[in-house]
C-alpha cells in the first residue's frame, strides 16, 4: 500500500472510532473530510503539505475541545446540573462563533465552581440525614446531643444551593432520594422531621420528652421489684464482672469485598 | 505550585523544546497547551493523585496528540510517506525515532513499582519498531490497537489497583471514587468518553457513600448504645443506694433508645441479623481506629463483643423481659471493653 492510501486509511480508521464511539462527532466530521481533502493527492508528504495550508491544520485540536464540551454538556444534563450543562453549551457557542475561543480556557474554573454548588448541596443533603439519624438514636435525656443534631441539620441546610437550596424541594427530587439509603416510610419521615425542624417547630423536642415521661413512669413502675431483686442481681453481677475484661485486638481488612476481617490478640 | 508536582509536569513542558516549531498557529497551541498544564498543575495539592487527575483531565492525551504533531512538523512529514520512493524519504524520522518522543515519559514511570502496568503499555508502543519500519504503518498500527490510549487507561488503572491494595476493601465511604473510577477507565476508549463517564460517576459515587456511611453511621450508634446500657447495668450491680436509681433509669432509658434505633435500621431495610452478617457494618461496633494510613490496618474492640451485642439485643432489648428479670441474667459472653 502507498503511503498516500496509508494516510488515508490512517485518517479514516480515526473517523470512523469517533463516529462509533458517539462522543466525538466533530473529530468524525473533521477526520472524514481530512481524508477526503488529501484523496487527490500522489503522496503522504504533498498532503501534509496541503494540509499544512489549509483550515485542517487546527481543525483537529478545535474539534478535539469541542467534542470534550460536548461530551461533559450531556454528562451535565444527565446528571441534572442544568447551570452546568449551560457552562459547557456558552462555550460551545462561542466557539462556533469565534473559534480562536478554543484557547481561552477560563470556563474551566467556571464549570469547576458552578459543579462544586452541586456537589456541595449532595454532601449537604447526605450529612442532613446522617444528622437525622443522630437525632432519631438519641436518648431523650441528652439534651447536648440532641441540639447538636438539630444545629447540624440546620447548618446542612443552609448548605443546600443547586439544583435548589430548598430541603422540601430537593426532596422530591429523585437524584436526592437515592442519596438517602431506608425505605419510603423512613423517608417520608425523614422530609417531614427536617422540613418541622426548619420551620421552627419542636415537635422533635416534644416527642422526647415524651419519650422522657414514659421512662420516668417505667422506672417508678419497676423500682420496686429491681430492689426486691436485690441478693439476685447482685449475684448475677458477681459472676457477668468478673468475666469482664478490658483489651484490644490488631484487625487486619480482606484483601477483596467479599473478605472479612481477621482478629489478632498479638501485638496491641 | 507543590515542587514534586512542577517535576512532573517539567518533562512534559520541556519534552516541546526538542523539536523546532516554524508553524505560528501550533506554536500557540503548543503555548496554549503549556499554559493550560501549569494551570492545572497549580491546582492540585495531592501528589498521590495527580497522575490520575491528569488523565481525567484529558490534557494527557492531549500531550500525545499535540507532541505527536510537533515532532512530525519538523520533519514536514505527519503522517509521513515512508516508502523510501521520494526525494525526502531520508529526512523522515525512523520509526523507533519517532517512538522516542514517548522515552521521557517512559523514563519518569519507570521506577515507579505503582506504575507497572502504564510501564508495560510504553513498552507495548515501543515494540511497534520492531513490527514494522514503516511509520504510516506503525502510526496505522498505535490507531487500530489504541496503543497510546491504553498508556493513559493502563497507567492510571495500575495506579488506581495499587491504591486499592493498600485500602480496606470494605471501607467502600473510600473505595467507592476509585471503583467507579475503574469501570470508568476499563470501558472508556478515548479521552471524551472518559470525561462523559467519569462526570457520570457523580450520583452513583455519592450513593454509594452515602449508603455505607448510614450503615456505618447505624452500627456505630447500636454499639455506642449498646456499651453505655451495659455501664448501667456494671452500675446496678455495684448496689450504690446512692447512685442506684440513676443507674436503673439509665438502664431503661438505653433499652429504650436501643428499641427506637432498631426501628431506625429497620427504616434501613436492615434487620438486627442482617446487621451483624455486614461485615463492612458491624466492625464499626468496635470502635476501630486505623493503624495505618489507608486502614488496611486497625485497632478494635474485641470481636467477642459481637456475640455478647447479639445476645443482649435478642434477650434483653427486643425481647419482652422485665427489668429486674434482664438484671438477674447471666449471659456465656459478656461485653468487653478498651
Amino acid at each position: 500500500m502507498a503511503g498516500i492510501e496509508k494516510a488515508i486509511e490512517l485518517y479514516t480508521l480515526m473517523a470512523q472510532r469517533c463516529a462509533r464511539e458517539g462522543l466525538c462527532p466533530n473529530q468524525a466530521q473533521v477526520y472524514f473530510e481530512m481524508a477526503d481533502f488529501m484523496a487527490d493527492c500522489a503522496t503522504a508528504e504533498e498532503a501534509m503539505e496541503k494540509i499544512k495550508n489549509s483550515k485542517y491544520y487546527t481543525a483537529p485540536t478545535g474539534a478535539l475541545i469541542q467534542d470534550k464540551l460536548l461530551s461533559m454538556k450531556k454528562a451535565a444534563e444527565e446528571n441534572n446540573m442544568s447551570e452546568l450543562a449551560a457552562i459547557y453549551s456558552n462555550k460551545l457557542h462561542q466557539i462556533q462563533q469565534d473559534e480562536t475561543a478554543i484557547y481561552d480556557s477560563g470556563y474551566e474554573a467556571t464549570a469547576q465552581a458552578v459543579k462544586k454548588k452541586y456537589t456541595d448541596t449532595m454532601d449537604a443533603f447526605a450529612d442532613i440525614y446522617r444528622s437525622y439519624l443522630r437525632l432519631s438514636c438519641c436518648p431523650p435525656s441528652d439534651h447536648i446531643e440532641m441540639e447538636d443534631a438539630i444545629k447540624d441539620i440546620r447548618c446542612g441546610a443552609s448548605k443546600l444551593n443547586l439544583p435548589s437550596s430548598d430541603f422540601s424541594a430537593l426532596a422530591v427530587d429523585a437524584h436526592f432520594r437515592k442519596l438517602i439509603p431506608c425505605n419510603d416510610a423512613g423517608y417520608d419521615l425523614f422530609v417531614k422531621t427536617v422540613a418541622d425542624i426548619l420551620g421552627g417547630s419542636n415537635g422533635i423536642q416534644d416527642a422526647m420528652e415524651e419519650e422522657g415521661a414514659q421512662i420516668r413512669n417505667e422506672f417508678e413502675l419497676c423500682f420496686e421489684k429491681v430492689a426486691a431483686a436485690k441478693d439476685e442481681i447482685q449475684e448475677a453481677g458477681r459472676i457477668n464482672l468478673a468475666k469482664t475484661k478490658a483489651t484490644k485486638v490488631y484487625v487486619t481488612a480482606p484483601d477483596t469485598l467479599d473478605g472479612a476481617y481477621t482478629y489478632s490478640e498479638s501485638g496491641v | 505550585m507543590n515542587d514534586m508536582i512542577y517535576q512532573m509536569i517539567k518533562a512534559t513542558l520541556d519534552a516541546f523544546n526538542m523539536y523546532p516549531i516554524s508553524n505560528p498557529a501550533l506554536q500557540q497551541q503548543v503555548d496554549d497547551y503549556k499554559a493550560r498544564l501549569t494551570a492545572f498543575a497549580e491546582r492540585q495539592n495531592d501528589i498521590g493523585a495527580f497522575y490520575g487527575n491528569y488523565a481525567a483531565s484529558g490534557l494527557q492525551e492531549e500531550y500525545m496528540s499535540l507532541i505527536t504533531k510537533v515532532a512530525m512538523s519538523g520533519t514536514s512529514a505527519a503522517p509521513a510517506d515512508s516508502s523510501g520512493s521520494n526525494a525526502t524519504a531520508a529526512s523522515l524520522p525512523t520509526v523507533r525515532e519517532y517512538l522516542m518522543q514517548y522515552q521521557s515519559a517512559y523514563n519518569e514511570l519507570c521506577n515507579d513499582p505503582q506504575r507497572a502496568r502504564g510501564k508495560a503499555a510504553y513498552e507495548q508502543l515501543f515494540a511497534v519498531a520492531e513490527r514494522t519500519d514503516d511509520l504510516l504503518e506503525a502510526q496505522l498500527i498505535i490507531e487500530r490497537e489504541r496503543l497510546l490510549w491504553k498508556i493513559v487507561a493502563e497507567d492510571s488503572l495500575g495506579i488506581f489497583e495499587n491504591t486499592l491494595s493498600q485500602m480496606d476493601p470494605l471501607f467502600l465511604a473510600t473505595t467507592a471514587s476509585l471503583h467507579q473510577q475503574i469501570k470508568a477507565y476499563e470501558k472508556a476508549d478515548s479521552d471524551e468518553e472518559l470525561s462523559y463517564l467519569l462526570e457520570k460517576t457523580q450520583w452513583p459515587v455519592a450513593e454509594a457513600v452515602a449508603a455505607y456511611t448510614c450503615k456505618m453511621t447505624i452500627a456505630a450508634t447500636v454499639a455506642s448504645l449498646l456499651l453505655k446500657y451495659t455501664k448501667a447495668k456494671n452500675e446496678v450491680y455495684l448496689w450504690n443506694e446512692k447512685t442506684l436509681k440513676n443507674a436503673v433509669k439509665s438502664v431503661l432509658e438505653y433499652r429504650s433508645t436501643l428499641r427506637k434505633t432498631l426501628n431506625v435500621l429497620h427504616q434501613l431495610d436492615m434487620t438486627v441479623e442482617e446487621l451483624f452478617r455486614n461485615e463492612g457494618a458491624k466492625i464499626w461496633m468496635l470502635s476501630p481506629e486505623n493503624a495505618d494510613q489507608f486502614g488496611k490496618h486497625k485497632y478494635a474492640l474485641h470481636p467477642q463483643n459481637y456475640d455478647a451485642y447479639l445476645d443482649v439485643l435478642k434477650n434483653e432489648i427486643m425481647a419482652d423481659i422485665a427489668p429486674e428479670a434482664l438484671l438477674k441474667r447471666k449471659p456465656e459472653k459478656v461485653v468487653w471493653f478498651a
